[in-house]
């Protein structure tokens, strides 16, 4: 079990105990109980978060990098393109 | 001038049969390169369904179950009416209007929400290498088999995500408060009217309450389990197209036709077979495609490298990750980003297996044989 796991945990523990007691109290009760019930959900939603970060890889490095060879195959479609068009242009000439 | 012209012409015509050659060569290029786009633009449309199925898996362990109309309405009569506290705000009505859904902290909403765009932005930044692919079939091969190393990233990435949320099943918190609460109350009420001596008639209805209780609570566990095979069947379908994506990629310039029609029948069949219903099943054939990862040499460097983050950030784990909204957010001009209809990049797959290649420009039909018989 690690320090996430155990996180998991206890705010799973402590969300369940305020919110039985926030939903046995009445109106009066609860705006008492309010802050601590929030806080209690806000912690299960961090930690939550926090099992889903820590298996995230993929670098902001990583993302430009994707740019970059996105922006290398655009070249490479650019140059294609012409080679193309010169090719095209000798045909013409050649049947000249 | 004569030789001078003798001389260019024939250099032109070196060039030009350098070029039909080395089309020749390509074998079914063109085809290569949309089965390829094709294939990273399901990768990312089920991507982001995984993404949006975590979100909302997420949300529904907060949300409380809704009341009909009338009884919403009833309550918030009443605690308006009792409550001590005078209502001088807004958010004070509200409270007592709606007491039951959380206010939870911004900056936990402002971390998922970043969360959440990151790893749109990352799974769209993939998909965007290859708008262009088509246009540079030729002379893109080497960019391609570099983008499958982020192929691979994403795709075991895809997979973590799959295996924390089976490992850590969502809780549908607010459903199960209510049952614990309201069986610890009926507890409190049995024990007092047995103490005061009521009638084993009188505690029969008591008896009864608890039952229904019982069943709501077994229905609850019903509903996190469909909750998170949802979710995980998701997650796991993106991994699998992945990791299609990332072969097709990596083989982009060895593939020949067999390969291409193979593979895109394998994309073909994750996209249409996988939906959830035979979870136990997924999990094998999951377990299958991620044995095969470890099976392969490169593969399973990346998995190492994917381990050797996890240990890392493991070791050194501290409070909460907050993201930052990242650069990556303003991502723009991907054609594909409007591209949500996964109905037409399934039947433009399927053409693809019949030999019809789907025309990018002019959305007209070319024979895919007639193409393959005109490069050679």
């Amino acid at each position: 079990m690690d320090n996430n796991d155990i996180f998991l945990d206890e705010a799973t523990d402590s969300v369940f105990i305020i919110g039985v007691k926030y939903r046995k109290a009445d109106i009066n009760e609860k705006q008492q109980l309010r802050q601590q019930r929030d806080k209690a959900f806000s912690a299960y939603s961090i930690a939550r978060l926090m099992l889903l970060e820590d298996e995230v890889i993929c670098t902001d490095e990583q993302v430009k990098e994707m740019k970059d060879i996105r922006k290398e195959i655009e070249n490479a479609a650019k140059i294609q393109n012409l080679i193309t068009a010169i090719t095209r242009l000798i045909r013409i000439f050649i049947a000249l | 001038m004569f030789f001078k012209k003798m001389k260019y012409l024939h250099s032109s015509r070196i060039t030009f049969v350098l070029l039909v050659v080395s089309v020749i060569l390509s074998g079914c290029t063109p085809e290569k390169a949309r089965a390829l786009r094709l294939a990273a633009v399901q990768f990312k449309v089920e991507s982001l369904t995984a993404i949006e199925a975590i979100e909302n898996m997420h949300q529904r362990e907060l949300t409380p179950p809704s009341l009909a109309q009338a009884e919403a309405r009833s309550n918030a009569i009443n605690n308006i009416l009792i409550s001590e506290k005078p209502i001088l705000l807004p958010e004070d009505l509200d409270f007592l209007v709606d007491p039951d859904t959380p206010q939870i902290d911004p900056k936990a909403q402002e971390a998922w929400q970043a969360f959440i765009n990151k790893m749109n932005s990352q799974y769209e930044a993939l998909a965007a290498i290859y708008d262009e692919v088509e246009g540079g079939s030729l002379l893109a091969t080497k960019a391609v088999e570099k983008s499958a190393e982020h192929a691979k990233n994403l795709t075991l990435q895809m997979a973590a995500f799959a295996t924390v949320i089976d490992k850590h099943p969502p809780i549908l918190i607010q459903d199960r408060i209510i049952v614990i609460a309201d069986l610890d109350t009926l507890r409190e009420e049995y024990q007092q009217k047995k103490n005061n001596g009521e009638s084993d008639q009188n505690l029969q209805p008591l008896k009864e309450r608890a039952g229904e209780l019982l069943d709501q609570w077994q229905q609850i566990a019903i509903n996190e389990q469909e909750l998170k095979e949802t979710t995980v069947t998701q997650c796991l379908k993106a991994a699998v197209l992945g990791k299609d994506l990332t072969q097709l990629s990596q083989r982009y310039n060895k593939l020949n036709l067999n390969d291409l029609n193979s593979l895109i029948a394998r994309i073909l069949n994750t996209a249409a077979t996988i939906t959830g219903r035979d979870y136990a099943s997924l999990k094998t054939k999951a377990a299958n495609v991620f044995a095969e990862i470890q099976n392969d040499a490169i593969w399973s460097k990346a998995a190492n490298t994917v381990l050797a983050e996890v240990n890392k950030a493991t070791a050194g784990r501290n409070p909460v990750l907050i993201s930052e909204p990242s650069a990556n957010n303003s991502l723009q001009g991907s054609k594909w980003l409007q591209i949500t209809d996964q109905q037409q990049v399934a039947a433009d797959l399927k053409l693809l297996t019949k030999g019809i290649v789907p025309d990018k420009t002019s959305g007209s039909e070319t024979l895919y044989h007639s193409a393959i018989q005109q490069h050679r």
